[in-house]
């Protein structure tokens, strides 16, 4: 090939590369850019969307309201109470149960299907299955605690605890597949050998878990641990369709505090501030998390 | 005491023989090394062996003790990975004591035993370093470490030093031969380096296709091929082929109708020759090439096109037919365009069954 | 045809190539022979452009391909790991290159190409064949199909054999040196393997972590090494490499004598250097068994014999380090015997101990 053949080539894929940005740079401008914007610079004014007329900027008074109110403080505490239940039994079931589907046995590929279903439906429908799964008189869970188990009822959804562990026992069934799905991938990308040198040198098989399975899959196992994180500190839809934030507010996690702000209320100045708040805190706890990510993929390179 | 006795083994992998019914003894402290192409099933052997592949049929025992179903952790065995199979989020320390920690021994003996391992293997200065950091050699001299650090009865190593580069081997060689004799260890060894087979083995066991051709001392498999494949296989360059008839007065011609002339005492051997078409075998380093011939003595007339040097050896490059072939050339003398001869003595002459490649 | 000059690249804080410059003339085969991470593929896809240099220029027919794209610099490349497409039969991934728009090679002359190479390489009957079926000697063969139909000006190849059996890779460097001659094109060949560089190159670059250090044919290298790192990876079995200084006219190893300078060589290595250390490089073929007529003469302990068939090679202890020597005339000591080596002081070769340059 030429040299000039080579440019008027050169030049014609530049103008290629060009035509292929710029959908996705649109996309990018109005759906992601502006609204992040707008977010923050509404959190400065008293804004209602109903009643745009008496607006006045009021600096960070939104953002001082919000975090001196021990109401905040309260939704806080449930939401990380909430998170830290579910997500580390979510993990450690998540952990355990691609273990056992690891070895080969007849059906696997069924069963790892079947086990991957929950994922795929939809928050708001999970909660409304659920909501009747747990109603009192009828529901199926309270038939198998009373008529099969020979328990008291139980009022599932009608005090503070137990709408707490049923919120957390939903949104369990619902994630813990996402876990599997990634440990099951971090533990098949271990190389087989490593397991056959434990072997021979006479490993258990715990010892074998603990000392090759879980660190050398912990970067994965971490990462998993991120995603699910930030994505349950945001959980409305569950707690929406499910328990409806109640009983009263029991089970109101922050993001359903912003809902009824922002759409409730119509307080858009303050409900802008509360999803900055909450924005911030995630990227905090993302933050440690993925140090940790970075030390882990270090040592096991 | 660690004799192993293979009988009849053989593994299958659907419709692929993998172990074709072999039969092994060996002997106790021995060091055998299965050679053979890849695909000949040797590792597949090895692996049945240690156990971390069932066997469809046939026994293997470890003295006299029938040891199919075992796990790989009670036959007390250690094993050296081609891949070292380390574990990289371990330093080398933690990587050796890996397989003591797991018999839960005492931090003191634990202490003692990766001393006396260290200083064998002149690992002392690598003990605290991350098994990413070092260099090939020490990564496999580390995995040689654990393997031996439990003191095994049976060592078996998987193609250890494939991964290495010429350098790291060369060394490797030298470090197996001396642990192998320090520990008096039973060592069961799979390559396709003949050059390793040869260097390291009391005997080697060759194979092709899930079958052991032969089984002999390297000298005796070097010298003495008692099958076509053995020649073909060992040797740096192999064994020349040469496929022939018999002819008048218990010469034979060859392909290209060339003929070679034998001594009085060969051409017996050739008369008593029952199949009409077979292989004559010989190594090149025995075909002198010469200016002048012993009208009595084996000689082929040759033409040298070109010469080579394989190993700081000359060589000289002829054809017969379409064939390559190999001779000696002492003192590199220049081969010119004309004619000349190679000759050769009766010992090193072999002929072969062109089917069944066993010996004549 | 091809020239790099003062090329430099790094990844990170790991400099891969320290100003390296090189030419390859038309019609020859270039080796670019050095450990693993010495930079070799790095310059090789450098030269395809499938990397771009920090520094320097590729010329390719003294055009600047500097800032070309690979696609248009009229190349080919077997990569180390055969890359076939494994949703391609065979006769399809040897067409791949030519169906593409840049080339504008037409249907009939593809069959007719692929017709001719297929013949070449023995491999017609493999057309039609799925690439999951192959074994590795002949999924290189393909490999190597799919470069030459392409009928490139310059053929790269990165460690082409490095994945297959010892007797494969005798085998198809032998047919590769025969293609060569057939198509007479450039080759610019990288490897790791000292036999491989040897028995194909025309002429052989060494490097080194980096730096190439000498470009030459095989033999010049092996008589007139510039470094020591030269030295050592040109050499097989591996040269000696012994630590000395220079106390007044003698050079001792180790506080004990080797042999004295005469002025003459005392004077030559004054005018290089002030220092009084170096390593003396000795190259196992040049030593021999017992005490020669003008021969520096020492004596050692066996401490082990490795054979390898015609040649055998004896690691010797003398004065604490450890001399291989290779030899084909029968051999009857054994570990700790008392042996008797010498060596001319002429093959005696010299080098700096702290740069390894080479002193004459």
């Amino acid at each position: 090939m030429t040299n000039l053949e080579y440019i008027k080539y050169a030049r014609k894929e530049k103008l290629i590369k060009y035509f292929f940005l710029w959908p996705a740079l649109i996309i990018l401008l109005f759906l992601i850019a502006y609204p992040f914007i707008m977010l923050i610079y509404y959190s400065f004014f008293n804004f209602s969307f109903l009643r745009p007329v008496n607006t006045k900027f009021i600096g960070f008074k939104n953002y001082v309201n919000i975090l001196t109110d021990t109401y905040t403080w309260e939704r806080f505490i449930f939401t990380f109470k909430y998170v830290a239940l579910a997500v580390s039994i979510q993990f450690i079931l998540g952990i355990l149960i691609a273990h056992l589907l690891q070895s080969e046995f007849r059906g696997r590929e069924a069963v790892f299907t079947i086990v991957l279903m929950p994922m795929m439906l939809c928050p708001v429908v999970v909660g409304l299955f659920w909501k009747y799964m747990f109603n009192t008189e009828w529901g199926i869970m309270n038939y198998f605690v009373h008529n099969v188990l020979g328990f008291n009822q139980v009022e599932w959804l009608g005090t503070e605890r137990n709408s707490l562990w049923a919120t957390i026992i939903a949104d369990t069934w619902m994630w813990t597949p996402f876990m599997i799905l990634l440990s099951s991938a971090a533990f098949s990308s271990i190389p087989k050998y490593l397991y056959e040198a434990a072997s021979v040198d006479r490993a258990s098989n715990f010892f074998k878990f603990t000392n090759i399975t879980l660190p050398l899959s912990a970067p994965i196992l971490i990462l998993a641990l991120i995603f699910r994180l930030m994505d349950a500190m945001k959980q409305f839809d569950l707690v929406y369709t499910l328990t409806g934030g109640g009983p009263g507010d029991a089970t109101q996690t922050v993001s359903f505090t912003l809902y009824k702000t922002a759409f409730q209320y119509f307080y858009t100045g303050e409900g802008s501030a509360w999803a900055f708040i909450l924005l911030i805190i995630i990227i905090g706890l993302s933050s440690i998390l993925i140090k940790i990510l970075n030390y882990l993929s270090e040592r096991n390179r | 005491m660690a004799r192993i006795r293979l009988e009849n083994l053989k593994k299958h992998y659907g419709k692929v023989k993998a172990v074709d019914d072999i039969s092994l003894d060996i002997q106790d402290k021995e060091f055998v090394i299965f050679l053979g192409p890849s695909g000949c099933g040797k590792t597949t052997t090895l692996r049945c062996i240690a156990g971390l592949e069932a066997a469809n049929g046939g026994n293997i025992f470890f003295d006299e003790k029938r040891v199919n179903d075992l796990e790989p952790a009670d036959r007390n065995i250690a094993m050296v990975f081609q891949f070292y199979a380390l574990y990289p989020h371990l330093n080398a320390y933690k990587n050796i004591i890996f397989p003591l920690k797991a018999e839960k021994m005492s931090s003191h003996e634990i202490k003692k035993k990766v001393m006396w391992v260290a200083e064998l293997l002149r690992l002392e200065h690598t003990l605290n370093r991350k098994i990413s950091e070092l260099p090939d050699g020490d990564k496999q001299k580390v995995a040689l470490a654990r393997a031996i650090v439990r003191n095994p009865e049976v060592l078996l190593l998987d193609e250890p030093l494939s991964a290495l580069d010429e350098k790291f081997r060369e060394q490797m060689r030298i470090e197996f031969l001396k642990i192998q004799k320090a520990l008096s260890v039973t060592t069961v060894y799979v390559t396709h380096d003949q050059r390793e087979a040869m260097t390291l083995a009391d005997r080697i066991i060759v194979m092709k296709e899930g079958k052991i051709i032969e089984v002999g001392e390297p000298e005796k498999l070097y010298e003495e091929p008692k099958n076509l494949f053995t020649g073909y296989f060992i040797g740096s360059p192999g064994m020349n082929f040469i496929a022939c008839r018999a002819g008048e007065e218990g010469n034979i011609i060859t392909e290209g109708n060339a003929t070679i002339h034998f001594s009085k005492a060969v051409q017996k051997k050739v008369k008593d020759i029952s199949i009409e078409k077979f292989i004559f075998g010989i190594r090149p380093e025995y075909l002198y090439f010469s200016k002048t011939i012993m009208k009595e003595g084996n000689y082929l007339k040759v033409k040298i096109i070109n010469q080579e040097t394989i190993q700081q050896i000359q060589y000289g490059n002829f054809y017969l037919g379409n064939n390559l072939y190999k001779c000696l050339m002492q003192d590199s003398e220049s081969a010119g365009s004309v004619e000349r001869y190679v000759v050769f003595h009766d010992e090193k002459i072999r002929f072969y069954d062109p089917e069944s490649g066993e010996i004549l | 045809m091809v020239k790099l000059d003062h090329i430099s690249k790094s990844f990170g804080s790991i400099q891969a190539l320290k100003d390296v410059s090189l030419t390859i003339n038309e019609g020859e085969i270039f080796v670019l022979l050095g450990p693993t991470g010495a930079g070799k593929t790095t310059t090789l896809k450098i030269t395809a452009g499938l990397i771009k240099p920090d520094e320097g220029n590729v010329y390719i027919k003294d055009n600047d391909v500097t800032d070309v794209p690979s696609a248009f610099r009229n190349i080919s490349f077997v990569f180390e790991n055969y890359n076939l497409f494994p949703i391609y039969n065979v006769y399809k991934n040897i067409a791949f290159a030519l169906k593409s728009k840049l080339l504008r090679v037409d249907d009939a002359e593809i069959e007719r190409r692929i017709k001719l190479v297929s013949k070449d390489l023995h491999i017609e009957q493999l057309l039609d064949r799925p690439t999951s079926t192959l074994s590795g000697g002949e999924t290189q063969r393909i490999a190597l199909a799919r470069a030459l139909v392409r009928q490139a000006g310059l053929n790269l190849f990165d460690e082409p054999l490095s994945n297959l059996d010892l007797k494969l890779r005798e085998e198809l460097r032998v047919e590769f040196k025969e293609l060569h001659k057939q198509y007479q094109s450039t080759i610019f060949y990288v490897t790791h393997d000292h036999d491989s560089a040897v028995s194909i190159a025309d002429r052989i670059g060494i490097l080194h972590e980096g730096v190439l250090h000498q470009i030459d044919t095989p033999e010049n290298l092996i008589k007139n090494p510039v470094h020591i790192n030269v030295a050592s990876l040109i050499n097989y079995p591996a040269i000696n490499v012994l630590d000395c200084r220079l106390v007044g006219k003698k050079l001792n190893a180790d506080g004990l004598l080797l042999y004295e300078l005469t002025d003459a060589e005392l004077h030559a290595i004054e005018k290089v250097t002030d220092k009084k250390d170096f390593q003396i490089g000795l190259k196992p073929r040049d030593i021999k068994m017992g005490k020669g007529k003008n021969q520096l003469s020492f004596s050692g302990k066996v401490l082990n014999i490795e054979y390898q068939g015609y040649n055998k090679v004896i690691n010797v202890d003398l004065f604490g380090s450890n001399i291989r020597m290779i030899t084909n005339e029968i051999v009857h000591k054994e570990y700790g015997d008392e042996i008797n080596i010498s060596f001319s002081k002429n093959d005696v070769l010299l080098f700096g101990r702290d740069n390894g340059k080479r002193i004459k």
